[in-house]
């Protein structure tokens, strides 16, 4: 965001333009591109009837589920006192983090990723420009720490050998060669049980970009905000983004590869 | 690596598809297989025709130019019609067309596909007679009714750093929605549209509401907003925010307290 004026943050005004209160979307049902879809006429049919039954208003009531009750929107003297608050916490705080902005990304190189160097790098070529490590045997660290930043580059991807190491309760961790982008390095570890299951998927290596495009020299609200805390708890399912990049994918499975023809696992 | 099994006390199968891991978790007793089925071609006719990393998809063919909106199929232009919508309910900052999508065109409706059709996928077990469900796509999250009687529905809001632990729990019975757009692992889908860089102020944004199609949208949005995103929900009735800051801060609406498991805070209150 170019923006660095000190918006309030928190008090949000709605007549700002571009963000007026608004009724929450219309979520019916879309008959038309549902019914497009279904192969099978009696399960069109039974759509089209639920459809119909939300288009008369006809709400199906969750069974057992209560109807969440009518917020209250904070009153507008305490949204006037929390734009108050913030300003007031502005200024302290750009001077604080005005000379905080980091510059540059890196490549954070998690701890604990113990690499084994007992291997050399003999087996795949480096093809594009150069990494920083020559060592492929070690932990891949094309731009970690460096003062100057990265810069991006858009050439096919530098990969360095995976490692093998084998601990003494008959686990095998293997890491997986590294791939870089132009956002960074991405490399995991794959650990193998005695078995040849794989049993956990570890992330060596993944780029932090430490440069903020939105610089957030704002104040930080102080409603309804806490330290971030681990809880463990039991829980039926969890909300987060999942690894899904190609270059993760390429790791795990060159760790797997690799791992196959040593021996230690069947996977595919 | 697709899981089955279907139980008198219901279903839970998971399948591969738009890129990612499915969990379908039924726990009504009259879930029939052909639901189930009906819900894997749903997601699968999803991807075949939303795939930004298919090139010979429809929408990436629409992207190029090679195919016109009134040629594409209709629900194409619902889902494009919508993000329209909520382009404009977001102040320009969810724009399908600001980003560049991977199949080389600069339109990319999947933070909107993702929820809209796992949304859909909700109606679709709906009219089969499942009322107490939870799809789990991805990390996007509808649920339905409640996993077991005088149950409550729990869900866990992932620790940028730590992959066992949460950094939140919320619980809820009947509908709900629950979004995360996160940046654990940096990668290219995240972009601010106004400037065209990526965002990296936040470890993750999650967004919880009725419906995942809006959510999923909004989640993508707060995400590029920041505090400012809090206070664009702060305005829109039914959705809540929920951001995790790079700093290890945690910061939420006000209605977000409604869904927060307090029991979990309390005691990690006591760890401290």
């Amino acid at each position: 965001m170019t923006d660095q004026s000190p918006r309030s943050t928190y008090g949000w005004d709605s007549s700002v333009a571009g963000y007026p209160a608004h009724p929450p979307l219309d979520d019916k049902l879309d008959t038309r591109s549902t019914l497009t879809f279904d192969p099978h006429a009696d399960r069109a049919a039974r759509l089209a009837r639920l459809t119909q039954r939300r288009a008369g208003g006809q709400e199906l009531p969750p069974p057992g589920g209560r109807v969440a009750p009518r917020r209250r929107h904070p009153s507008k003297r305490s949204r006037v006192a929390a734009l108050g608050l913030s300003l007031a916490t502005t200024g302290g705080l750009t001077y604080a983090f005005a000379s905080s902005a980091d510059a540059g990304a890196t490549s954070a190189a998690l701890p604990g990723a113990a690499v084994s160097t007992a291997d050399s790098a003999t087996t795949l070529t480096t093809t594009s420009p150069s990494t920083s490590s020559s060592s492929a045997a070690t932990a891949p660290s094309t731009t970690t720490g460096s003062a100057t930043g990265r810069t991006p580059t858009t050439t096919a991807p530098t990969t360095t050998a995976p490692t093998t190491s084998a601990s003494a309760t008959g686990t095998t961790t293997v890491n997986g060669a590294a791939f870089t982008n132009r956002f960074g390095t991405v490399q995991v570890q794959a650990v193998f049980g005695a078995d040849g299951k794989l049993t956990a998927v570890n992330v060596l290596q993944l780029p932090t970009d430490r440069k903020s495009v939105a610089i957030n020299n704002r104040a930080v609200p102080t409603l309804n905000s806490e330290a971030l805390t681990t809880q463990s708890a039991k829980v039926h399912t969890v909300s987060g983004a999942t690894y899904t990049s190609q270059d993760y994918a390429k790791s795990l499975q060159s760790a797997i590869d690799t791992a196959r023809a040593k021996g230690i696992t069947k996977l595919a | 690596m697709n899981g089955r099994s279907a139980s008198v006390h219901g279903a839970h199968h998971v399948e591969h598809v738009m890129g990612m891991a499915v969990s379908i978790d039924v726990r009504d007793d009259n879930v029939t297989h052909a639901a189930v089925e009906t819900v894997v071609a749903w997601l699968h006719h999803v991807d075949a025709t939303f795939s930004t990393y298919k090139l010979d998809s429809p929408i990436s063919a629409l992207g190029r130019g090679e195919l016109a909106l009134t040629d594409a199929p209709d629900v194409i232009t619902d889902v494009l019609r919508r993000c329209e919508e909520l382009k404009i309910d977001t102040g320009g900052v969810f724009d399908v067309y600001a980003v560049p999508a991977p199949n080389g065109t600069t339109l990319d409706p999947s933070g909107f596909v993702k929820g809209w059709s796992i949304e859909t996928a909700a109606r679709v077990l709906e009219s089969f007679g499942c009322h107490n469900f939870c799809i789990n796509a991805g990390g996007d999250i509808v649920v339905r009714g409640r996993p077991a009687p005088r149950e409550q529905w729990s869900i866990g809001i992932r620790h940028p750093d730590e992959p066992d632990a949460f950094a939140a729990v919320v619980n809820g019975v009947g509908r709900l929605a629950v979004a995360t757009s996160a940046s654990y692992e940096r990668g290219a889908h995240i972009i601010d549209p106004r400037s065209g860089l990526p965002t990296t102020d936040l470890a993750s944004a999650t967004v919880i509401g009725r419906d995942l199609g809006i959510a999923d949208a909004y989640a993508t949005a707060l995400y590029v907003m920041g505090f400012d995103g809090l206070g664009l929900l702060e305005h829109r009735p039914g959705y809540d925010g929920f951001l995790i800051t790079r700093d290890d801060t945690t910061h939420w609406t006000t209605g977000f307290d409604r869904y927060r498991a307090t029991s979990v805070r309390d005691a990690n209150a006591r760890r401290e």
